[in-house]
């Protein structure tokens, strides 16, 4: 018995062998890859002084409605920070995999950074973009990515919607007016980051209906002199919502360690790497700091003119919904 | 793709350019003609950009889609595999169909064909480290019977190459080829005096030139297929270890000596039986009776002997398969057993050995490996191709206990000497025919010459000195 229980105990080292450091995966939407970058450095090294535990944080980006659904399907995400909260609603109601109120978790709904709906258009204007009228002319060539895939075509779509339902009265309108912008977009990347791509680097399009936080990072990164940003005169508060995803942390032993990584975004140190990376934080002494970063811009919210994301995704995104109306192929 | 369509582009512009140009130095264009046509060439450089991008993202949509598992069919078999290798499924077979013929030997009526194996293997991977193995055996011939049942059933454990798990039943450790023979159609006497298949959980795995299996297993009688049933091949009292050390000393020297392995197998545990009620080969006793190499019953523990305390096997062995038309291999075997020779109160130990070597060499020159002979060209008469040709040779000996018939007062079984092969030395020849890597046709004739026995009422294949001629045609992928 003495060899029995030998081969035993030398199977459970060897289990425990291959067993890895404590590690969170990041689940979250196309523009924030160099935001978690330098937050994920942050989080490490702060999570170090104060526990003296090694960390590793792995990020995964993508559509943000395409990353919900990866999670659904077994993605093990120890957090979801997602373009949307209605993207976020998706792991209740899909799979029960977070608890229904979610958002109140966290101060500001789970929103730790906002951001809202510009346009990035060529140096110098050519086509004389100023508001969204200008993108439902004929002949100029919109960039967005799909609503079925991006949480950020979905901020875009519902701008420009609410735009028209104000400016011409009603849904039909508004619809109309959406209907003629889509009807000048060429390609429809499954994200944002693709749509950057598409219209930065592929120089397709003549107008690019972008994160903020992208149009900033664009103009960073290929000059100022070959974009400009344009401010529409409304515009949406996008805000892009977080999570500890309750079912794959119980599993792994990491709830604590999620928590933490959540709340360290409100903290100074989190909000002044979020304004770093243009989004516009919520912390009101950050939020003076970098005040002359992030022109101003009338907004507007979800709950305001669509009711909340649930109804606003199933008017709009759901299968036969305004977007499949619109945008036959 | 896209430089293609670069190119084009660029092609595109230059082109209409020079028709600007053209037409400015012909006559002096309006300004918005020149507008007009700067606009159609901003037009079609978008549509060129906006075809490439669409093409860009159908390409990266095609890179990252869930690719779909691969069905294979081939030689080694039926499977399918999931795109990421790690999920796999193999569904592989054997059917060996053999016929017997005993030339000038004292015991008649005993020629035949049987079912020798007829097995379906479900194998495969799950999760990407955990084998498993299912191999039912629906054939299992002996003496034109058969004999149903589960064969081998294991689950494998790959954790790294040094240090694996299996678990289930699984073809034993002690010996060099259990129930089998690389070179002839039948085992030689060695495994008939080891184990074949058993139960337990066993530690494998190479650390440099050492490969290693280790076990626990619930210790079976010599030479069984274990299918279980009312009667037990498991007389056991525990647990029994078994293990085996292989070593290629030579493996970091180039050349053919690389290919030489060395190895010993060995196994200790406690059997007990219990004393049959008729002098059948394995009901209650734990003890295995021994057959010639022709499969023909030469040696009975009897109806009162029965397993009754520590059982020791020790193998060591070489092998040489140097990738060469040659190959070689040599084990021998020797056991120690307690056994009841009169009620539980008196035990005995015994000692029997055996051994044997064989060899192979392919005539038509291609490698004799371990797992066979794959054909340069397959039997194809309309090709004039006829496969692979192998001659093999093989000699075998065994030496049961002289104790074993002595009389229990003069220390020994009392068994008959008279009826019981006390030993045996056989030598034999054949030839393999490989049509192809699944289909072959085996033919051996092999000779045994019987130590005592030898009499009308001896076990059957000890009636006279043995000359056989095996066949068998052999179909596995």
């Amino acid at each position: 018995m003495k060899l029995f229980t030998s081969i035993i105990a030398l199977a459970a080292l060897a289990v425990t062998a291959v067993a890895k450091d404590v590690e969170l995966l990041n689940v979250s939407y196309d523009p924030t890859r160099e935001l978690y970058v330098e937050y994920n450095k942050a989080f490490i090294k702060h999570w170090k002084e104060k526990t003296g535990q090694t960390i590793t944080i792995k990020q995964s980006h993508g559509g943000s409605g395409k990353q919900a659904r990866s999670i659904i399907d077994g993605l093990q995400a120890d957090v979801a920070t997602l373009a949307l909260a209605g993207d976020i609603d998706a792991l209740h109601e899909n799979a029960k995999l977070i608890p229904a109120d979610w958002s109140t978790r966290l101060p500001l709904n789970s929103a730790p950074y906002t951001s809202t709906i510009v346009f990035l258009v060529r140096s110098g204007n050519p086509h004389n973009i100023k508001d969204w009228d200008d993108l439902a002319k004929p002949g100029i060539s919109v960039i967005t990515p799909n609503p079925k895939t991006s949480g950020g075509a979905q901020w875009n779509y519902l701008a420009a919607w609410e735009y028209a339902r104000r400016k011409y009265g009603s849904d039909d309108a508004a619809k109309e007016f959406v209907r003629k912008i889509y009807k000048n977009v060429p390609v429809l990347d499954s994200g944002a980051r693709g749509s950057t791509t598409t219209f930065v680097q592929r120089g397709v399009g003549d107008v690019f209906i972008s994160w903020e936080n992208e149009a900033f990072l664009a103009l960073k990164e290929f000059g100022s002199d070959k974009f400009e940003i344009i401010v529409p005169s409304l515009s949406i508060l996008a805000q892009p919502s977080v999570t500890v995803v309750d079912r794959v942390v119980k599993k792994k032993g990491t709830a604590e360690i999620a928590k933490a990584y959540l709340e360290y975004l409100y903290s100074d140190e989190g909000q002044e790497i979020a304004a770093r990376n243009f989004y516009r934080p919520t912390s009101e002494k950050i939020a003076a700091k970098f005040a002359d970063s992030f022109p101003k811009v009338e907004l507007f919210t979800i709950d305001d003119a669509f009711g909340g994301w649930t109804k606003a995704k199933k008017v709009h995104f759901s299968d036969g919904g305004t977007f499949d109306q619109i945008y036959a192929k | 793709m896209k430089s293609t369509a670069s190119t084009f582009r660029t092609g595109l512009a230059a082109s209409v350019l020079l028709s600007i140009a053209g037409a400015a130095s012909a006559q002096t264009p309006a300004s918005d003609e020149i507008s007009q046509l700067r606009e159609q060439i901003r037009q079609l450089d978008q549509k060129l950009r906006v075809l490439e991008r669409k093409q860009e993202l159908k390409d990266e949509a095609a890179a990252s889609a869930p690719k779909a598992p691969t069905p294979v069919a081939g030689a080694g078999g039926f499977g399918i595999t999931s795109a990421d290798k790690k999920f796999d499924l193999k569904l592989r077979a054997l059917a060996q169909f053999d016929g017997r013929f005993f030339l000038d030997d004292g015991a008649p009526n005993r020629n035949g064909f049987l079912l020798r194996r007829v097995r379906t293997i479900f194998s495969g991977t799950v999760g990407g480290i955990y084998d498993f193995n299912i191999t039912p055996e629906l054939g299992g011939g002996t003496n034109n019977s058969t004999s149903v049942g589960l064969w081998d059933a294991f689950i494998a454990a790959r954790f790294n190459p040094s240090f694996n798990l299996r678990f289930g039943k699984f073809p034993s450790a002690v010996g060099l080829e259990p129930g089998a023979n690389r070179h002839f159609i039948e085992s030689p006497f060695v495994n008939t005096l080891l184990p074949n298949r058993d139960l337990g959980v066993e530690a494998f795995g190479k650390v440099g030139i050492v490969d290693y299996r280790l076990g626990v297993v619930k210790g079976t009688a010599n030479n069984t297929a274990n299918f279980g049933g009312a009667s037990s091949d498991y007389a056991d009292g525990d647990f029994t270890v078994a293990g085996r050390l292989s070593i290629t000393p030579f493996q970091n020297l180039d050349g053919a000596i690389s290919k030489v392995s060395v190895g010993i197998g060995a196994s200790r545990g406690n059997e007990r039986g219990t004393a049959d009620t008729a002098d059948t080969n394995l009901s209650n006793n734990g003890l295995s009776n021994i057959s010639s190499n022709s499969q023909q019953a030469i040696f009975s523990y009897g109806s009162t002997l029965f397993a009754n305390g520590t059982h020791t096997r020790i193998s060591p062995s070489i092998e040489w398969y140097p990738g060469t038309p040659f190959s070689f291999a040599a084990e021998y075997a020797i056991e120690k057993q307690d056994i009841a020779v009169n009620g539980a109160g008196l035990t005995r130990e015994f000692e029997n050995s055996a051994w044997r070597a064989s060899a192979a060499w392919v005539l038509t020159g291609e490698e004799s490996a371990k797992a066979g002979v794959t054909p340069k060209n397959a039997f194809d008469p309309a090709k004039g191709t006829w496969g692979a040709f192998e001659l093999v040779g093989r000699v075998s000996g065994l030496d049961l206990d002289s104790k074993l018939f002595r009389s229990v007062a003069d220390g020994g079984a009392g068994l008959n000497r008279a009826n019981n092969a006390t030993g045996a030395f056989a030598y034999g020849a054949g030839l393999n025919w490989y049509f192809n890597r699944n289909f072959r046709l085996l033919f051996n004739v092999e000779h045994t010459k019987f130590d005592n026995a030898k009499t009308p009422t001896a076990q059957v294949g000890a009636q006279d000195d043995e000359l056989a001629f095996l066949t068998r045609a052999h179909l596995s992928f």
